[in-house]
């Protein structure tokens, strides 16, 4: 009976530990993981309608996203106002963070460079996006 | 144990029955109540609608009047019928001899009935800009009796309206537009009256454009008449004119509606003072192109005095023509 006692005591205090294993989070209180995925997947552009002013999504399977050289190649349609657009991309994981943040009214007549930081912030990959309107 | 029971009972029934019985507005033997019944912001020259239910339980009712905080314009008046519904048609029966409106007042005279609803349409007068309304109903029966009921105030928008603008984009076709007009010209009419300076947009159709060697879509578009580089082939703007560059920013219809320009009541949503007020155009572009039925733009004039927002109603290839409605606001 002691023995079983001590066994379920044991199997609990694993389990307590196991599941109290705490990921650290960084200075913005998002956690640190073990992914190391650090990739670019699409990239895309939206106008004030808030639909995409790009002639094709650039993606890694179309080969306008380098992710060896780190470089996204966008066309935009005539008439796109390119000083005022919000840039978004999908990322290779969830946890993975993009400095500095899309989604904001960017310019984009000169190629902008985002970092793009693993899920354990130790691999940082720079991209160079460059986008042109067509003329 | 019993006893005590049904005396329980009884005292629950009595306390349900007389919570229940609570009459809201019933004074000497007459009730009466309001449903205000606009949803839409409002605007001078639309109207302001109420239902007004009234019910009298010690003889027929007399008559209907409202006094409004600031006189309607022309087209204020009661309705002298009473709707109801059969079978999903809007039926009518007349229950008012006469209705008038004199300065602030309106009033309608009632044919013999004890209940009955009628509807008030105020024309929003050009003093109520920016204001608030309110309203105070009343009813008397034939006995003598009288009650009344006050609405809450109402704030009137800044803004003003336009529907259903046809722009033809030939070259003598109505095409130049100006906000401030809220009216579309035709070059012969902005040569004869001098105005280019007025005009903060043009309308615009072809199928595509060629800026240089290839043809890319372009539609139905307004563009300002400084942004050159976006007319179609064979478009010119008179050298002598003002060339304005109006501050555009493109929305879509899957975004952005609007439930009075677009005519539709079932769509709820609206561009309202605040949205004006609030829109950027940090940044913006002075021409949208590319537009389609249920497209919009805000836009802001060169010398910022108006704020608009211009729905795309319809566009027609054929014809060369395009549908548009505004809402504008005046910044100072």
């Amino acid at each position: 009976m002691k023995k079983y006692i001590l066994l379920i005591f044991l199997a609990a205090g694993i389990t307590m530990t196991i599941s109290c294993r705490k990921y650290p989070v960084d200075e913005k209180g998002l956690l640190i993981t073990d992914n190391t995925t650090c990739y670019m997947s699409s990239f895309n552009l939206l106008g004030s309608d808030n639909q995409t002013v790009l002639v094709t999504i650039p993606t890694f399977a179309n080969g306008l996203i380098d992710t060896v050289k780190g470089t996204v190649t966008a066309t935009a349609k005539f008439g796109t106002n390119i000083t005022k657009v919000k840039p978004y991309c999908s990322l290779g994981a969830n946890d993975m963070l993009v400095d500095p943040f899309m989604g904001q009214w960017t310019d984009f007549t000169q190629p902008k460079t985002f970092t793009l930081i693993s899920g354990t912030r130790k691999i940082k990959k720079v991209y160079t996006i460059t986008v042109t309107v067509q003329q | 144990m019993k006893k005590i029971l049904s005396l329980i009972i009884g005292l629950f029934l009595s306390a349900t029955f007389f919570v229940s019985c609570k009459k809201e507005a019933k004074q000497n033997g007459l009730s009466n109540q309001f449903i205000y019944r606009t949803t839409e912001p409002l605007i001078v020259g639309q109207s302001i609608d109420f239902a007004y239910g009234m019910g009298s339980t010690n003889g027929p009712l007399n008559t209907a009047q409202v006094i409004a905080s600031i006189p309607g314009a022309t087209g204020t008046l009661f309705e002298t019928v009473t709707h109801r519904t059969v079978n999903a048609a809007d039926m009518t029966t007349v229950v008012a001899t006469s209705s008038t409106t004199s300065g602030a007042t309106s009033k309608a005279t009632l044919i013999d009935t004890n209940a009955t609803t009628l509807r008030y349409s105020y024309i929003i007068p050009e003093e109520a800009r920016g204001q608030e309304v309110s309203f105070n109903f009343s009813v008397t029966n034939k006995a003598g009796d009288e009650a009344s009921t006050t609405t809450p105030g109402y704030k009137v928008s800044k803004m003003d309206m336009a529907r259903n603008i046809t722009l033809e984009g030939t070259a003598s076709g109505a095409r130049y537009f100006s906000i401030a007009d809220m009216k579309a010209y035709t070059q012969a009419e902005v040569d004869a009256g001098n105005i280019s300076s007025k005009i903060d947009f043009i309308y615009a159709y072809a199928p595509t454009i060629t800026p240089t060697t290839t043809a890319y879509t372009y539609g139905h578009s307004l563009v300002s008449p400084a942004a050159s580089g976006y007319f179609p082939a064979g478009f010119t703007i008179p050298s002598g004119w003002t060339k304005n560059s109006t501050l555009m920013e493109k929305k879509i219809g899957n975004t952005l509606y609007d439930g009075q320009l677009k005519g539709d009541p079932n769509i709820s949503i609206y561009v309202d003072d605040l949205d004006l007020q609030k829109q950027s155009f940090d940044g913006s572009a002075n021409y949208a192109i590319t537009l389609a039925n249920d497209g919009s733009v805000f836009m802001k004039t060169a010398d910022g005095k108006y704020t608009a927002f211009i729905y795309v109603n319809k566009v027609t290839n054929a014809s060369n023509t395009a549908v548009i409605s505004l809402k504008r606001l005046q910044n100072f």
